[in-house]
């Protein structure tokens, strides 16, 4: 992910426009391709050195930015070891221990503090011949020599550390991936994204929604002629920012997978005085997932459930849902898990993520307006819940959805 | 339901908002900050509105239950706190009108002292923000010796939540609206911190209706003070370290001492100060302020001769910041003040590394992990390793008060940077005088650095 000062974008009229680098360009290539084998090169050696040999590659024919946001993406692909003999906090406390006592037994300071600089090394305190001295002693009880204690002593600091390995990655994916971390960086300062296309077939809207689960977003469908989704942003006044807004940073490469057209639009707060803007983003060759595109996937948690309740005698089977429900005015519930028992139709199960007592009870309300007495909704029972009282389409559970809950709101609802 | 059918009202807490479920009457003056959510259908604000939004519901008046506020009263213990001097008096009397705003007060004047009293006042649970984990160790030992409460903690891998709970800014800003709901008072320690991006969110996610800020140094150069008065209220209370010190503080002096830089230093420096003035110069560059020197960092680093003047630039600066003799200088104040406790201070990291390098003394930069920080904060408190080195991260809010030697090796041009560090020394202790010295390179940038952090009337 990009930090907000290497995000890169024009404003003008209250919209943002990412400048995104063009992965076929041979500027790019080139940097992509340079920066990867100066990182590669580095294997072994200090960050420091790592570092230094960093912000000496200049790439003229690349925005300063760009190659600084590439930069910090292949930083992050980076390990780093801690290359030292002994362990240097206890060779900092031999030390320094060293140090105090020898410091306590110099001479008073009868001299002037202002004055001209010592010409050449002495053996008074805080002189180098002193230094080596006291440095030999506290490596000596360690059984080091004074040089090793020497470079051991900092060895854990970030710049000394050593470059272990760096992740693989082909030089031909970092441009990509610093254009979808441009988009991401935006959607972390995003009051509220929303998804429109033309009305997909059911599989791929499925798909959708199972992302928009699996990253626990809230969103809600507007009615409409096309597929109109609303997703709440990390500067929506009901989240947390941090965790929320990764979330949907994350989501975006798998927006990336989906059968295009879609579209993206949100409505962001920037800068300190945060500012209103607006971005759009629409599928185009220079974004690119880097997701690996798993068609109809389903999560493991729902292959999990689905397991464990079938691991059970009892008459109803669980399967993972495909079905959308369709309610009036374009709207539709998409449950997570379907539940079959011979001879009867099918009961539905979604599970809400972020329960919420007002949330809860609004779609208890649109359940019993659509006539839907086959569905069921599962949360996690905090208070304010609670509070709603009993409800037969309600399975409230304490940390996790248990087969035996929802077998027995299957025998309430289907006696 | 209808959001207009009804005015029978619940208040709830939702992580780290408040939710009023039901209607409100249809001409009712509502306030601005609360907006109906349509994903929840209910009227919601930010938690930091509770006191405002409970009374506005009063006035009106509304019937509604409050389900909001979780916090529980203070359990029956025994305060030991000392008696207050006449500032901790004024200060608390002025708070207590409205039980909102910002004390302003010097280092070592006793604002944690304070603090207790206002929570044993407030006689209801109290959450203390503080910026840093040495801080919060600090301020539990001082909850359980003053209020005689067992002190909660969050921050630095501990999770225990308590009648009167300790956090860190990082903690609560990740965290806040998991318990946002659980303190009726908030104090915020080194309340400047607060308003800095992001760390607003925190003032927003607690419900607290009583709000209590203390700093040594409210004003930010940012502006950024002004978001307190929202997030905590007005400051009701201010005293100097001029009208402090000798009677509650200690006696200090501050003394400059100026370094030479030598012929090799000196010669690497001035060709590094003129390429980068020059650089400004052609293009009518004056980096005088802060937004003209974000204009001249934004065109510099635009084409390989600006990249090379930022380097110049930060070159020149490294050589001010520790020229050789400055090494000596040092070396002999710590011959001189042996026995004493002394803390070093520098503006980076690289010069704190040299110099404890150097001399082989214990430092704490950002990078210093919990466990090796407490046990040389430890060595330092009981003299065991009496001198220490920080670049930044002491600034403010360690409580050592044996120090009395503060050595400025290099610093900005920051008035508060430098009132924090002096604040390091002024702890009273019988006997005690402080000594503030300020080590610069003569004929360089950090002159006139001096002159502009000398701003305060503490630089006496």
């Amino acid at each position: 992910m990009l930090t907000a000062d290497l995000l890169d974008y024009r404003r003008r009229s209250g919209a943002v426009t990412p400048r995104l680098l063009d992965p076929a360009a041979p500027a790019a290539r080139e940097a992509a391709t340079a920066l990867l084998a100066l990182v590669q090169g580095q294997v072994g050696q200090p960050r420091a050195a790592l570092d230094d040999a960093l912000r000496a590659a200049e790439f003229p024919a690349l925005p300063p930015k760009a190659a600084a946001g590439l930069t910090h993406l292949l930083l992050e692909r980076c390990t780093f070891e801690v290359a030292a003999s002994v362990d240097p906090v206890a060779l900092r406390r031999a030390v320094f221990d060293a140090g105090a006592a020898a410091w306590r037994g110099a001479e008073p300071g009868r001299d002037e503090i202002r004055g001209r600089p010592d010409s050449a090394p002495g053996s008074a305190p805080g002189e180098a011949g002193w230094r080596a001295a006291v440095l030999a002693r506290a490596a000596g009880a360690l059984g080091l020599d004074a040089a090793a204690a020497d470079a051991a002593l900092f060895a854990d600091l970030e710049e000394n550390q050593r470059l272990l390995a760096l992740e693989p990655l082909r030089a031909e994916e970092l441009p990509y991936r610093y254009n979808v971390a441009q988009v991401q960086g935006l959607l972390l300062r995003a009051e509220r994204v929303t998804l429109s296309a033309p009305w997909p077939a059911p599989r791929r809207l499925r798909q959708l929604m199972r992302w928009l689960k699996f990253y626990r977003l809230l969103f809600r469908q507007e009615p409409g002629a096309e597929l109109m989704l609303v997703v709440d942003g990390p500067l929506s006044v009901l989240e947390s920012a941090t965790r929320y807004g990764l979330e949907l940073a994350q989501f975006f490469p798998a927006l990336l997978l989906w059968e295009p057209p879609w579209r993206l639009d949100a409505e962001l707060r920037l800068g300190k005085a945060r500012q209103r803007a607006r971005l759009r983003v629409e599928p185009q060759p220079w974004l690119r997932s880097h997701y690996p595109d798993q068609g109809q996937w389903i999560p493991d948690e729902v292959l999990r459930f689905v397991e464990t309740f079938n691991a059970h005698t009892s008459p109803w089977r669980a399967a993972p849902a495909e079905a959308l429900l369709m309610l009036s005015g374009n709207r539709c519930l998409v449950p997570d898990f379907e539940f079959h028992r011979e001879g009867a139709d099918p009961v539905y199960l979604e599970h809400l993520a972020w329960p919420d007592a007002a949330q809860v009870m609004a779609r208890l309300e649109q359940l019993a307006a659509a006539g839907r007495a086959d569905y069921l909704l599962a949360c996690r029972g905090v208070p304010a819940v609670k509070a709603l009282g009993a409800h037969p389409a309600l399975v409230t559970f304490r940390r996790s959805l248990l087969p035996g809950l929802v077998r027995d709101a299957l025998t309430r609802l289907r006696p | 339901m209808n959001r207009h059918d009804s005015v029978a009202l619940r208040l709830g807490y939702d992580r780290g908002s408040l939710l009023l479920s039901g209607g409100l009457p249809d001409r009712c003056d509502r306030p601005a900050w609360l907006v109906w959510d349509e994903r929840v259908r209910a009227w919601r604000c930010l938690a930091l509105h509770y006191r405002a939004l409970v009374h506005w519901l009063t006035r009106q008046p509304l019937d509604f239950r409050d389900d909001a506020r979780a916090y529980p009263d203070l359990p029956a213990s025994e305060p030991r706190l000392p008696e207050a001097y006449p500032h901790q008096r004024e200060a608390l009397e002025a708070w207590g009108r409205a039980k909102r705003g910002v004390v302003e007060l010097p280092t070592g004047s006793g604002k944690t002292q304070l603090a207790l009293r206002a929570i044993a006042e407030v006689g209801r649970a109290a959450l203390v923000l503080v910026p840093t984990l040495d801080l919060l160790a600090q301020w539990c030992g001082a909850i359980e010796q003053g209020l005689g409460l067992p002190a909660g903690a969050i921050g630095g891998g501990v999770n225990d939540l308590q009648p009167v709970t300790v956090c860190t800014y990082a903690s609560a800003y990740r965290r806040g609206e998991q318990f946002g709901d659980r303190f009726c008072l908030a104090v915020f320690d080194e309340c400047h911190h607060l308003a800095g991006e992001g760390y607003t969110r925190i003032g927003e996610v607690l419900l607290a209706p009583y709000r209590l800020g203390l700093s040594a140094t409210v004003e930010r150069p940012d502006g950024g003070h002004q978001a307190l008065e929202q997030l905590i209220g007005p400051l009701v209370y201010r005293r100097s370290i001029t009208e402090l010190s000798g009677d509650y503080l200690a006696d200090y002096r501050v003394e400059t001492i100026e370094a030479e830089l030598n012929p090799a230093e000196r010669e690497a420096y001035d060709a590094a100060r003129e390429q980068y003035r020059a650089f400004a110069r052609e293009r009518g560059l004056t980096p005088t302020s802060a937004r003209a020197w974000q204009r001249f960092v934004f065109v510099a680093s635009g084409s390989p001769e600006g990249r090379a003047a930022l380097e110049a630039y930060r070159r020149q600066r490294q050589i001010a910041h520790a020229p050789e003799s400055k090494f000596a200088v040092l070396a002999r104040m710590l011959r001189r003040h042996r026995g004493e406790r002394v803390l070093i201070f520098t503006n980076d990291n690289r010069t704190a590394y040299e110099v404890s390098r150097r001399f082989l003394l214990p430092i704490i930069t950002h990078q210093t992990r919990t466990a090796e920080r407490r046990a040389i904060l430890e060595n330092f408190r009981n003299g065991i390793w009496p001198y220490l080195v920080t670049s930044r991260v002491l600034n403010e809010g360690v409580d050592v008060p044996a120090a009395n030697i503060a050595v400025i090796l290099s610093g900005t041009a920051s008035v508060r940077e430098h009132v924090q560090r002096l604040g390091r020394i002024l702890r009273k202790a019988p006997g005690k005088e402080a000594v503030l010295y300020e080590v610069l390179s003569r004929t360089t940038g950090e002159t006139y650095v001096s002159q502009r952090r000398r701003q305060h009337d503490a630089y006496r």
